[in-house]
């Protein structure tokens, strides 16, 4: 199967619908605001900015897409297609990757020149983007509709959010909490954000890298395709 | 090509069968119409054709493979349109044929030809969220048909369409089976399925309450008999209808032979059926 | 369209007071029972109560680490987290008003107001009138939840009318540039960014003329009294927000034509 024609089209739909430049406004912001900020003050934001590109922008982006196929009626047509279920949510998540990859980069370069490491960026844009994509596109599968997914998703982006709740307050907050924090599909993404910036141990890194692959793995086993079996029965 | 025995099926959490004990078959160059009230378990027939809805009891297979183990290899012989056109709004009609074909392995048509022939030609860049009802249905159609399948599923394919177009797309289908394509047809609209279909099923209540071709059902469930039809005497009056006359032995009936030889004939009619008469005897029920 | 519009207000205008607030009662218990039959949405009027519980006990701790590590202490700035939190009602009660237009929208309901006699302007003008109301109220009792920073009901229910406008502004900026809820997300991302215009207050001066332009920043002012007097903040505050309104109701109008 030829895949370009549904890449290029993807991306025309995160194009058209207004996707693209909602990250390309956000990034403006971001970039004005650390711009702002004293040196010291930037440097500590711009791990957490960079990280919430791709696991928030995913998250929210792949579940949107999603309800957009369902609210479209396309999902049916695509499912009678030869299409592996697999393929359309592989270029999905890739291509909002792409996007958040972009975009953090244009902010750490807006903030740091060429001072910053694009490689442990980009693993942190794939590592933080592809469990946060699976996750977002289930529970849109689940929810079905834009306000139920837009409301019914505010726990899960707490709990995606506990990396930053660690990196900023761990000495103050219960152990249970930061031990939690460790657990969740976003923290290996955090860890290699960071390493963009300053070093960070190539121990934590592996390890980081380690866990996002098995989340990755395990919100498809578990989440998704349970998800997807039950959209086709419906 | 399509082969359905003793298919049954219920929904989750519901208490009655959907479908109790279908059979038909399809074969390669037939238009199949599958016609019925709403709720009579047609679209439930077909979502189970499509590799949609599994856990049915009986068989439901294509071209040999069971819908319900459908695979990539499956899905690729199978073209469908849905009854309410689906496609992305913000893509313009080639773009979403372009999405929707590269789906498809093997050869496809060129979709200038098949937008062309549906009077899309001009619209083709447009947004579908441009796009009048009877225009999406016209590229629902061409969405099914652009990768060559064996076999097609079309759901109301004419509705919200005119005369013309209705015409051109029957043509088309007509085209697809002569060139071997299996056709299942599932439409409210009696005229067209009559126009179209070499064998039609009439669906109640989740059983095939009656399954032959338009023609001999039209003339089981019809009399069999003609009335003479002749002016009236009065300029403008209604025209004037000969008592009815058995076809049996219809060559030899003086009475008739008659009839034809009085002055203003019109026309001899059949008093066969019409398929939505049928339905109505069937079903018990208006057309929905 | 553009004949029935003005017949219908006109209609509204000389319709006497009591049928007109019926007719808001009735759309007020509409609008209730649309929220509450999507038990998330109904969710939505507690979200800024809840933000607000979590702060009172994450900033604190924030404050801790922010010290350590810049030497910041984020609990000197308690009233500006005091004003983002009266702000926090308005930005998603505007965003429920905002889905529910795009809903109506969907559904065709919306064309159908056009033709009643309370009119599309009447409609809108309701729904959001409303949703500022609750917005006010919750505005003002969420920074009690909060229960940081220095009370101060005037200075409080300033902000909170700044807050109110918020919510006619959030739900009009999704309808008029969304052309569906999913695209109302793509909006809702973008505007995601105003969230940090109550911090300019700490920028200096030619830095901060950018925020001059967003009630948020003027909310934030009228709360800390930092770079300008409560009168000009609140004034500036509601005017911007006048102005936002009047502008995004013209693309709204242009939209839906």
């Amino acid at each position: 199967m030829n895949l370009l024609p549904f890449i290029r089209n993807d991306f025309r739909l995160l194009w058209r619908h207004g996707f693209a430049i909602a990250y390309l406004v956000v990034a403006l912001v971001y970039a004005a605001v650390l711009s702002a900020f004293p040196a010291s003050w930037a440097d500590a934001a711009l791990p957490v900015l960079a990280w919430s590109d791709a696991a928030f922008f995913c998250f929210f982006f792949a579940g949107a897409s999603v309800c957009l196929d369902l609210a479209q009626g396309t999902f049916r047509a695509l499912f009678v297609s030869p299409l592996p279920p697999w393929t359309y949510f592989l270029v999905k998540t890739a291509n909002l990757s792409v996007l958040s990859f972009g975009m953090a980069a244009a902010v750490a370069l807006s903030n740091r020149g060429l001072g910053f490491r694009p490689l442990p960026l980009a693993v942190a844009v794939i590592a933080g983007g592809s469990p946060s994509a699976l996750i977002g596109a289930a529970l849109a599968l689940r929810l079905r509709t834009v306000n139920r997914f837009l409301v019914g998703t505010i726990p899960i982006f707490l709990v995606l959010s506990l990396p930053i709740l660690r990196y900023a307050a761990e000495p103050w907050i219960p152990g249970w909490l930061a031990a939690l924090s460790r657990w969740t599909p976003t923290e290996g993404s955090f860890l290699w954000a960071r390493a963009a910036f300053a070093p960070v141990p190539g121990a934590e890194l592996a390890a980081g890298a380690a866990a996002a692959l098995a989340w990755t793995a395990a919100a498809s086993a578990l989440i998704l395709g349970p998800a997807v079996r039950a959209a086709k029965g419906e | 090509m399509i082969e359905v025995k003793g298919l049954r099926f219920t929904y989750p959490r519901a208490k009655a069968e959907a479908v109790r004990g279908v059979d038909f078959s399809v074969a390669a160059g037939e238009v199949f119409g599958f016609l019925g009230p709403s709720g009579a378990g047609k679209s439930t027939t077909q979502r189970i054709l499509l590799g949609s809805l599994g856990g049915y009891s009986g068989r439901a297979a294509v071209s040999g493979i069971e819908a319900s183990r459908a695979d990539g290899a499956y899905r690729s012989r199978v073209g469908a349109a849905f009854e309410f056109p689906c496609f992305y709004q913000k893509l313009t009609g080639r773009e979403n044929l372009e999405l929707f074909a590269s789906f498809y392995p093997g050869p496809k048509d060129d979709p200038r030809e098949l937008l062309e022939r549906l009077g899309l030609a001009e619209a083709a860049d447009r947004r579908v969220a441009e796009y009048s009802k009877g225009m999406k249905m016209r590229l629902n159609l061409i969405r099914a048909l652009i990768h060559r399948p064996r076999v097609l599923f079309l759901d109301e394919p004419t509705s919200g369409l005119d005369p013309a177009n209705a015409r051109t797309v029957r043509d088309l289908v007509r085209e697809r089976a002569a060139a071997g394509a299996a056709v299942f047809l599932t439409t409210h609209d009696m005229a067209a399925a009559d126009a179209a279909c070499d064998r039609v099923a009439f669906l109640v209540d989740g059983r095939i309450a009656a399954c032959d071709s338009p023609a001999a059902l039209k003339r089981r469930y019809g009399k069999r008999a003609v009335v003479v039809e002749r002016e009236a005497p009065e300029r403008d009056g209604p025209s004037l209808l000969s008592p009815e006359y058995p076809l049996d032995g219809l060559a030899e009936d003086e009475a008739f032979r008659a009839e034809l030889r009085k002055p203003g004939l019109l026309g001899v009619r059949t008093l066969d059926s019409s398929l939505d008469q049928i339905f109505l005897q069937l079903t018990g029920r208006e057309l929905a | 369209m553009e004949s029935r519009e003005p017949a219908g207000t006109d209609q509204a205008r000389t319709e006497p007071i009591v049928g007109v607030s019926r007719n808001l009662a009735r759309l007020a218990a509409a609008d209730i029972r649309m929220l509450a039959r999507d038990p998330l949405l109904a969710f939505i009027p507690f979200i800024p109560f809840l933000a607000a519980f979590v702060l009172r006990f994450a900033v604190p701790l924030l404050s801790g680490f922010l010290e350590r590590a810049l030497g910041f202490r984020l609990l000197d700035w308690a009233d500006l987290v005091r004003a983002v939190v009266l702000l926090f009602p308005g930005m998603f009660y505007g965003m429920a008003a905002g889905f529910l237009l795009l809903d109506d929208r969907d559904d065709g309901v919306s064309a159908y107001w056009g033709v009643t006699p309370a009119g599309r302007a009447g409609y809108l003008g309701a729904r959001l009138g409303l949703f500022s109301a609750a917005a006010f109220l919750a505005g003002v009792l969420a920074a009690r939840a909060l229960g940081l920073g220095r009370p101060d009901l005037g200075r409080e229910l300033g902000a909170a009318a700044i807050g109110a406008a918020q919510a006619a502004f959030f739900g009009l900026f999704l309808a008029a540039f969304a052309a569906d809820k999913v695209e109302g997300l793509s909006v809702l991302k973008a505007l995601g960014g105003l969230d940090l215009a109550p911090l300019a207050v700490l920028l200096a001066l030619p830095l901060r003329i950018a925020a001059w332009p967003f009630p948020q920043y003027w909310a934030a002012e009228l709360m800390l009294g930092r770079n300008s007097r409560s009168g000009i903040a609140l004034v500036a505050g509601l005017g911007t927000s006048a102005l936002w309104i009047a502008a995004l109701y013209g693309k709204y109008r242009k939209r839906i034509e």
